[in-house]
Parts: structure tokens; C-alpha cells; sequence
């Protein structure tokens, strides 16, 4: 185990059990990029080094996170993420950064998920031990952040408060107990009182929104969302009973759609989910498995199209509106 | 009785339908210059509506503010001025129209409030949700696939029993939308773009800006400004009829709306390569308008 704490940058969910357990500091490198005030530059510094502009602002804001923070390593998934990120990890190399790369294997088999954690084991030098050690205290953060999501789904929470407290525990903001006392916190002082009552209840699936006022032009039209999925399943709340390796096994988003839909159709039965918002990031290869989506989901689907950091552009807008009248 | 107004805010020209009951007279007003004008009785259709004999509205018989007097005629002006015009006189503009309702749709609506203003009552409507009902009050159908191509976007709607059931809208480039064929038709220096049908040749671009680079380069290479014309109309009608394809399983006619429901061209594509008959409306322009009264 290395004796120093030291920041490592994460390009998307990465076990954060081994990370802590290795001494490090994960830093969600997603959540730097969107929190910052002018994310738009980020991009704009990546497009100037030579990201092609029809890329994804993601990857953009990724590059630039790495390097406006300064982070010396970084732990990309280049298996079970997204292809742009061979590409990003080869020119972070050229820019003196420390790669580390991590696959959820292809084949959703557990042996090489297993293969894979043994590798990182040896390469922090901690055992298993150690790391499942983390998943218990981790567990207990999750359990609570199960209560929140149970509490979105009863209408006491709102989807943007469940889509941040989701979306940030993929690094815990590098700070478990931190996260762990804020959380306590924000649950202490919530007034349990249904707000959504005459409000329709939906899903939104696919990476985090790019946009700043998403939730919030939601909740204007009336639209309640009660299940989030990508950040649901960055919480690994689902979780919390099973082992540390089936609970990478049991994480849908790296794995083929097949699996993916699989859960997110029994997810919208159990939270009674009227319509569905699929989320894309322009120029992502997932815009392309929104075929799988059409043809498999039976309720009302929207497709809504990212681009760059900002607010809800007229256009989607006007699509959201029209498609809560649908429904 | 009340006069009504409804606009229809798109992104380039506002469309804007008044109302009033009684007889012709001049009905420019200080702002606003109609394009055209008719009574209501030429139109069955709408005089049903203004009766509010149409079985569509929800509303009951005493709510329903068209629930106009069978006596009366009705006197309906159409204007068409530009948006940013709209925005920059709108406290003007609604003076014009003293005791009247009000009715709102179109991309800018969320742009437009007259909060501070007591003395006007309004209403705003979804803009696809305009679009459905203004083709239901134009053409007393229920079920019907809606294609409305304008300046800026292209969008169809699925109508079942007279309600919306699904949409798809192009894609976030202008592409398929009549700014495309705007500037192409400036840089081939034809005003009549939409007259043009005969032997297109493929243009191969998905992007707007990456086809202007591409006409260029045909022009150069000899083929005449009429060949391009027709190719030009035939690429949108390509981008377009991937949104429409979908729906014609449903077998439903086919009503075409927005300001390229005037080009030649396109419907003659449409006819042809989707095997499908075209009804276009009377008041195609002001669909939306009209849809947004209720």
C-alpha cells in the first residue's frame, strides 16, 4: 500500500473500494469538468489542442479536468465505457500523465471481472482483504443513499437532489465521511412531504445530462423523476447485499444493452414509470442503441440529444413539453 | 363576445390570426398589416369551430371561449411579420387588441409575458400540440400523420382519435428546414427554388454548411443551376423522409403544414417516392396559430 494519499483522476465508475483501499483520493474527473463554473472552457481548451469539434464534450471536458486540476494519474475503464477513451488516454500519455487502464469485461464474465480487480490488487499492492473492508463502510453509505432513492420514488425527493447525491457517490467527493455527514444532513432536514403529487412520474436513462437546468426544466413541465438510471447504477445500491465482485457483475452500465434493458424495465415497473427520457451525448456511440431502446421499451420514449455544457437549448425543450402532453 | 387573437411564435416569423365577428372592414391595425383576409362561413370546418359545434374541445359549452353566436359572421385576418419585430413592439402590438383573448404557441412563448399587464388574459399551448389541433380544425380529420417543415425545424406528428400520439423532430441541425433551401438558393441565385423537381443529382452532405461547400463544387463542375435546384429540394426531401417513413404504417393521410407546404418540389417528392397522397390545408401558414385557440 502506498503510504502517501494521493489524487487519482476517474473517467467513470472505477471500484472506489480498491482506490480507498489503496490510499487514494478518487476524483470523479466527469464532475470537476460539469461543476466548474465555465465548463464551456474546458471544452474550447480541448478543441484548441486539437479535439475535433463533432467529438463528445465529455471527453473534452475530461482532458481538461486532468489538467486544470493537475492530476498526475489516472484510472481509465477502456472496456465497458466508452471508445472515445482509448483515444483520450493515449494523448493524456503524451501529455505526461500516468495511465492506468481497468476493463469490465466484454463478456460480462465474473472470473475475468476477478482477473481484472487481481490485477489492480497487485498494482496498489493491497489485498482483498482490505478492499472488502471498504465495501462494508461503503455499504452503509449506500444504504442511506437507498433510503433517498426511495424516497425520490415517494415523491419526498426531488430527481435533480437524487441525479447529484447518485451521480457523486462515484467518488464519495473523494471524501466518504464527508459525503457520509453531508448526506445525514440533507436527509435530517428533509420534510417528508410528497411534492409530486399531480406530477407524471418518469425515468431518465443514459449518461448524466450536459445541461445545467435539466431537472429543473423538467419539474416545470410537470415531470417528476422518480429513477435515474446511470447514476442509480453508479451507486451500486442495489448492491448492497451481494459480494464485491458480483457487485461489478451486477452493474449494468458497462455491459451490453441487452442486460442493460433488462434492468431498466424492471426498474420502471417497480417505480410505475409513465414515460422515459433516453439521454444521449451527441457524437456517442450509445445515440446508436437507442434503437435497442425504441424497440424494447413499451411506454413512451423521448430521445434527447446533448451537446455542449449549458442550459436546455428552445429546441429540446419544446420536445420535452410536447412529450409530456403524450404521456 | 370577445375577439380573439392567436400567435404563433417560430424562431424566424411570428403568424399571428385574429378573430372578429361582424362585417368586412379595413382591419390593419397600427402595428400590423394583414396578408390575407376571409370570413369564416368559406370555411366549414372553422365556423364549426367558432361555433364550438366540433366535438374535439373538451371544454364544456360555457367554457369555450369560440362559443360564438350563430348569427354572426366571422372576419378572420391573417398577419405574418417578423419575430424579432414581434419581440421588439409586442406591449404594442397586444395594445391593438383591447378586450380579446389571447392564445399563444410556437418556440417563443416562454418568451412572451404579460404578467404586469391585468387587462390581457391569455393562454399558451405546447407548440406540437397546436400544430395537431390546427389540423383537426382545418380538416375535421382525427387521424392523420402532420408534416410541418419551417424555417427553422422540421417536425411530424402522429394523430389518433384527436390527440397527439407520438413526434419525431429532425435533428439539431437546420438541415431539414427551409434555412437550408434559403441559402442554397443564394448561392445558385434562383428565387423559385421550390419549382424545381427534374433530375436531381445526390448531394451527399448530412451537414447544411458541408452541402453549401458541396453545391459550390458542383457548380463548378458545369451542372446547371436547375439540376441543382431540383437536388437541393430532393436532400431535404431525403433528410425529411426519414421522419416520416416510420409513421406511414398506420396507413393514415398524410397533411402537410408550414411554409415549405408551399414547394412544388417537395410535395412532388413526396407523392412520388412515398407513394402517398398530400393534403395541404388552407391556412398551412397559420396551422399552428389556428391550433393554439381553444
Amino acid at each position: 500500500m502506498q503510504s502517501k494519499t494521493q489524487i487519482i483522476g476517474i473517467t467513470t465508475t472505477v471500484p472506489s473500494e480498491i482506490l480507498y483501499a489503496a490510499n487514494f483520493i478518487p476524483v470523479d474527473l466527469n464532475n470537476i469538468f460539469i461543476a466548474n463554473e465555465n465548463p464551456d472552457k474546458f471544452v474550447e481548451k480541448a478543441e484548441i489542442i486539437g479535439f475535433p469539434g463533432n467529438s463528445c464534450a465529455w471527453i473534452k471536458g475530461i482532458f481538461s479536468a486532468v489538467k486544470s486540476e493537475n492530476i498526475k494519474t489516472v484510472i481509465a475503464p477502456v472496456w465497458g465505457d466508452c471508445s472515445n477513451t482509448h483515444a483520450l488516454c493515449e494523448v493524456l500519455k503524451t501529455y505526461g500523465i500516468n495511465i492506468i487502464e481497468f476493463a469490465y469485461p466484454y463478456d460480462y464474465s465474473l472470473q475475468k471481472l476477478k482477473l481484472e480487480m487481481n490485477f489492480l490488487f497487485d498494482k496498489f499492492n493491497i489485498n482483498e482483504k482490505s478492499v472488502f473492508e471498504w465495501k462494508k463502510k461503503l455499504d452503509i453509505i449506500r444504504k442511506k443513499l437507498k433510503t433517498l432513492d426511495k424516497m425520490t420514488v415517494d415523491g419526498k425527493i426531488s430527481g435533480k437532489d437524487n441525479h447529484l447525491w447518485l451521480v457523486n457517490s462515484s467518488d464519495f467527493y473523494g471524501n466518504p465521511e464527508k459525503f457520509d455527514n453531508e448526506l445525514d444532513e440533507f436527509l435530517k432536514t428533509n420534510d417528508n412531504i410528497n411534492k409530486y403529487d399531480d406530477f407524471k412520474r418518469i425515468g431518465v436513462m443514459g449518461v448524466p445530462s450536459i445541461w445545467s437546468n435539466f431537472y429543473d426544466i423538467l419539474e416545470e413541465n410537470k415531470a417528476h423523476v422518480v429513477y435515474n438510471e446511470v447514476q442509480f447504477e453508479f451507486s451500486m445500491i442495489k448492491s448492497i447485499e451481494t459480494d464485491f465482485y458480483n457487485q461489478y457483475i451486477n452493474y449494468t452500465y458497462p455491459y451490453g444493452m441487452d442486460f442493460r434493458l433488462k434492468e431498466i424495465i424492471k426498474q420502471m415497473k417497480e417505480r410505475d414509470i409513465q414515460g422515459l427520457i433516453h439521454y444521449t451525448q451527441c457524437f456517442c456511440f450509445r445515440q446508436i442503441e437507442d434503437i435497442l431502446v425504441k424497440n424494447n421499451i413499451n411506454i413512451p420514449v423521448l430521445t434527447l440529444e446533448g451537446d455542449k455544457p449549458g442550459e436546455v437549448d428552445a429546441r429540446t425543450k419544446m420536445r420535452i413539453e410536447n412529450f409530456m402532453d403524450i404521456i | 363576445m370577445k375577439n380573439i387573437v392567436a400567435f404563433d411564435i417560430g424562431s424566424r416569423l411570428t403568424k399571428i390570426v385574429r378573430i372578429t365577428p361582424g362585417k368586412f372592414e379595413n382591419h390593419s391595425l397600427t402595428h400590423l398589416h394583414p396578408c390575407k383576409s376571409t370570413v369564416a362561413s368559406d370555411f366549414p370546418y372553422l365556423t364549426s369551430l367558432l361555433r364550438g359545434e366540433l366535438s374535439l374541445s373538451s371544454n364544456s359549452p360555457e367554457e369555450n371561449p369560440l362559443r360564438l353566436s350563430v348569427e354572426n359572421n366571422y372576419f378572420i385576418n391573417f398577419y405574418l411579420i417578423e419575430t424579432s419585430y414581434f419581440y421588439i413592439n409586442k406591449e404594442k402590438i397586444i395594445e391593438d387588441f383591447p378586450n380579446t383573448m389571447i392564445f399563444i404557441t410556437g418556440y417563443g412563448k416562454n418568451n412572451v409575458d404579460f404578467l404586469d399587464n391585468k387587462n390581457i388574459t391569455y393562454k399558451k399551448t405546447p407548440e406540437l400540440v397546436a400544430h395537431t389541433r390546427g389540423c383537426i380544425y382545418q380538416t375535421g380529420l382525427n387521424d392523420f400523420i402532420l408534416l410541418d417543415i419551417g424555417g427553422q425545424d422540421t417536425k411530424v406528428m402522429l394523430c389518433k382519435n384527436g390527440k397527439m400520439a407520438d413526434f419525431l423532430t429532425n435533428d439539431k441541425c437546420a438541415a431539414s428546414s427551409g434555412r437550408f433551401l434559403e441559402n442554397m438558393s443564394k448561392i445558385l441565385h434562383i428565387d423559385n427554388i421550390g419549382d424545381y423537381y427534374k433530375n436531381p443529382v445526390t448531394l451527399n452532405s448530412t451537414c447544411a454548411v458541408f452541402s453549401e461547400s458541396e453545391l459550390i463544387g458542383k457548380l463548378s463542375e458545369g451542372i446547371s443551376r436547375e439540376i441543382l435546384a431540383a437536388s437541393v429540394n430532393f436532400a431535404l426531401f431525403n433528410r425529411v423522409k426519414k421522419l416520416v417513413i416510420p409513421f406511414l404504417k398506420y396507413n393514415l393521410p398524410l397533411v402537410f403544414v408550414g411554409g415549405l407546404s408551399e414547394n412544388k418540389a417537395i410535395i412532388h417528392f413526396i407523392k412520388e417516392e412515398l407513394k402517398t397522397n398530400v393534403i395541404i390545408p388552407d391556412f398551412h401558414i397559420f396551422n399552428g396559430s389556428l391550433g393554439a385557440i381553444k
